[in-house]
């Protein structure tokens, strides 16, 4: 079993006041962000980061724009730091919104650069995005789909050619010339992952070989993952698929409005063994593969969720009393 | 009568109804609504003919997209098909758009235009917004918004059968699809409407708040011979909300000097 230990680096002192106004994002002006308390705050998320890697937890990352919930603002910006601080975690973006980035081969550049940073330590998660994302990148919510394919098809080729430079002429991205340095570490891409809630999207995922997660719905889960299942023993023959869960919160963030220990949110994962007949040798070489859990999701979830905020809240404790 | 008709290779959902002088109405965001009382009005008149853009109704996307250059020029195959001639074109909200990127390429076929509450022109400077956001607006606003009589506008969307309501949300879908950024309007439209060589009527809901009168105002100087009429008591809808005031300022605007 993996754990991977996420925090959206919220600001939560604006919180109150955004529940009052009934919204904690986009229109939430941003006069309720002190930057001093804010400065505190982000480098205290970074530790947490840096301590996961400590206590043998796999670190997590996304990213959300205009809101009070999270401030990452940017999953490479805070990869790049989180990698210098890590050595063994593997480090999941989950993800780069990429139907609502203007620049395609930028996201391959910064993707392969983290790659490289990290020695091999990235998972790529490419990912549609919330609905209150297209307001913040004004992207058309209407054709959301079909760039978020041609992004990722681009993503990908831009990582894994390396007789470049190649062109592309699509019904959103042109480029004369794609040819990014660095490229990655792991061959010919680093893994894949999804987010989605349908079994449209589970059964394209399977098919790429990718790593599918959903959110906030165990409802939606089963039938994404059962599709997912189903595909990828139709497409690559693949008997086994691993399923993880992630802690959703950060263990410092107030959880008083959600009642009790609720979790806000609960991602779950399904992927392939890292055995995917897409990949070459040398990307078994670089990775290790992801152990199969049989354990009922609630048993993972329970421990792996008491399991990070009691460790990580210790050892703050212990660093703090330290300094 | 409801027809598909096939156009440019591609199929367009038609309602035809009256007699005479051809008029090409070109519907807004919201839809076409032929069963409000607008069109049996109209077509007393004159022999209306009003498609569902392709996003709209039964009509599909062209190719897929959402292009307003392609309606511009879907609509001039369609009116040489037809063989409109002296005919009248009205556009209302995005299909005032549509009408002007149509007479900017040719008005050969029209001799009058007539826009309600058209978008598709941007006037106002960079931290200015012309047309109110109707995709971010919540509901209650939106009404205010477009109604100078918002209970006028209310609808019942629970009692809606599954059909309609799909036709809604698809016809929703487009309008985003077609407008999104720049937002429902076309940069370059306003350097050509000079294009424009037909007597154009600008007839606008006083109490529009979607593309407020002043807008139209600056429509009125960049159309050569054009003129701005206000409809007490209609917002942007103008033609469902006051469609008896609507069909008059029409006629006797199209109607004259003949």
């Amino acid at each position: 079993m993996r754990v991977w230990y996420f925090s959206e680096m919220a600001y939560h002192p604006a919180w109150e006041e955004g529940l009052q106004r009934g919204s904690l994002r986009v229109v939430l002006p941003n006069r309720n962000y002190d930057p001093q308390i804010g400065h505190q705050l982000l480098n205290r998320y970074l530790d947490e980061f840096a301590l996961c890697d400590e206590v043998g937890l796999d670190i997590m990352v996304n990213e959300h724009h205009s809101t009070s919930t999270c401030l990452t603002i940017s999953v490479p910006m805070a990869l790049a730091i989180i990698a210098r601080e890590t050595k063994r975690a593997r480090l999941l973006s989950l993800g780069t919104p990429i139907a609502n980035r203007p620049d395609p081969v930028r996201v391959a550049e910064e993707m392969a650069w983290l790659d490289v940073l990290s020695g091999g330590r990235l998972e790529m998660g490419l990912v549609k995005g919330a609905p209150y994302e297209i307001a913040p990148a004004n992207s058309n919510p209407a054709n959301l789909m079909r760039r978020y394919w041609e992004a990722h098809d681009l993503i990908l080729k831009a990582l894994s050619t390396t007789d470049g430079p190649f062109s592309w002429e699509g019904e959103f991205f042109h480029y004369r010339t794609v040819n990014i340095w660095p490229r990655p570490l792991q061959q010919p891409t680093p893994p894949v992952w999804m987010t989605g809630l349908s079994v449209e999207t589970g059964r394209m995922a399977a098919e790429r070989g990718h790593v599918v997660g959903t959110l906030l719905s165990l409802s939606a889960a089963g039938p994404m993952f059962e599709a997912y299942r189903q595909r990828a023993r139709e497409w690559a023959g693949l008997p086994v698929l691993t399923a993880s869960l992630m802690p959703p919160w950060s263990a410092s963030v107030p959880r008083a409005r959600r009642g009790g220990g609720v979790p806000i949110s609960l991602p779950i994962m399904c992927g392939p063994p890292r055995l995917s007949p897409s990949r070459s040798p040398t990307h078994l070489a670089t990775t290790r593969s992801l152990p199969i859990s049989l354990c009922s999701r609630r048993a993972v979830g329970a421990a792996a969720l008491s399991g990070t905020a009691t460790a990580i809240r210790s050892i703050r404790l212990q660093r703090q009393s330290i300094s | 009568m409801i027809k598909m008709l096939s156009v440019a290779a591609t199929s367009l959902e038609v309602v035809e109804q009256g007699q005479g002088r051809p008029l090409l109405f070109l519907h807004g965001g919201e839809g076409l609504a032929p069963e409000r009382p607008w069109l049996d009005l109209l077509a007393r008149r004159y022999r209306v003919i009003a498609p569902w853009h392709p996003g709209w109704g039964n009509s599909p996307l062209i190719d897929g997209l959402g292009v307003v250059d392609d309606l511009a020029y879907l609509y001039l195959d369609l009116a040489a098909e037809l063989g409109l001639d002296d005919a009248v074109l009205v556009g209302a909200c995005f299909g005032g758009w549509v009408a002007a990127e149509i007479m900017v390429r040719s008005t050969a076929c029209f001799a009058r235009l007539v826009l309600v509450d058209p978008l598709g022109v941007k006037f106002g400077g960079r931290d200015e917004r012309d047309i109110s956001d109707m995709h971010a607006l919540p509901r209650a606003q939106y009404l205010k918004h477009t109604w100078a009589d918002p209970a006028k506008g209310e609808v019942d969307f629970t009692a809606l059968p599954d059909s309609e309501l799909a036709g809604i949300v698809r016809g929703r879908e487009a309008f985003a699809l077609y407008g999104w950024k720049p937002y429902m309007h076309n940069p370059r439209l306003k350097r050509w409407l000079h294009r424009i060589d037909r007597p154009t009527l600008l007839l606008w809901g006083a109490e529009d708040r979607i593309v407020t009168p002043a807008y139209g105002a600056s429509w009125r100087q960049a159309i050569p011979n054009a003129r701005l009429e206000l409809i007490v008591g209609a917002g942007h809808f103008p033609h469902w909300e006051q469609p008896e005031a609507f069909v008059d300022r029409l006629a006797a605007f199209v109607d004259s000097n003949r």
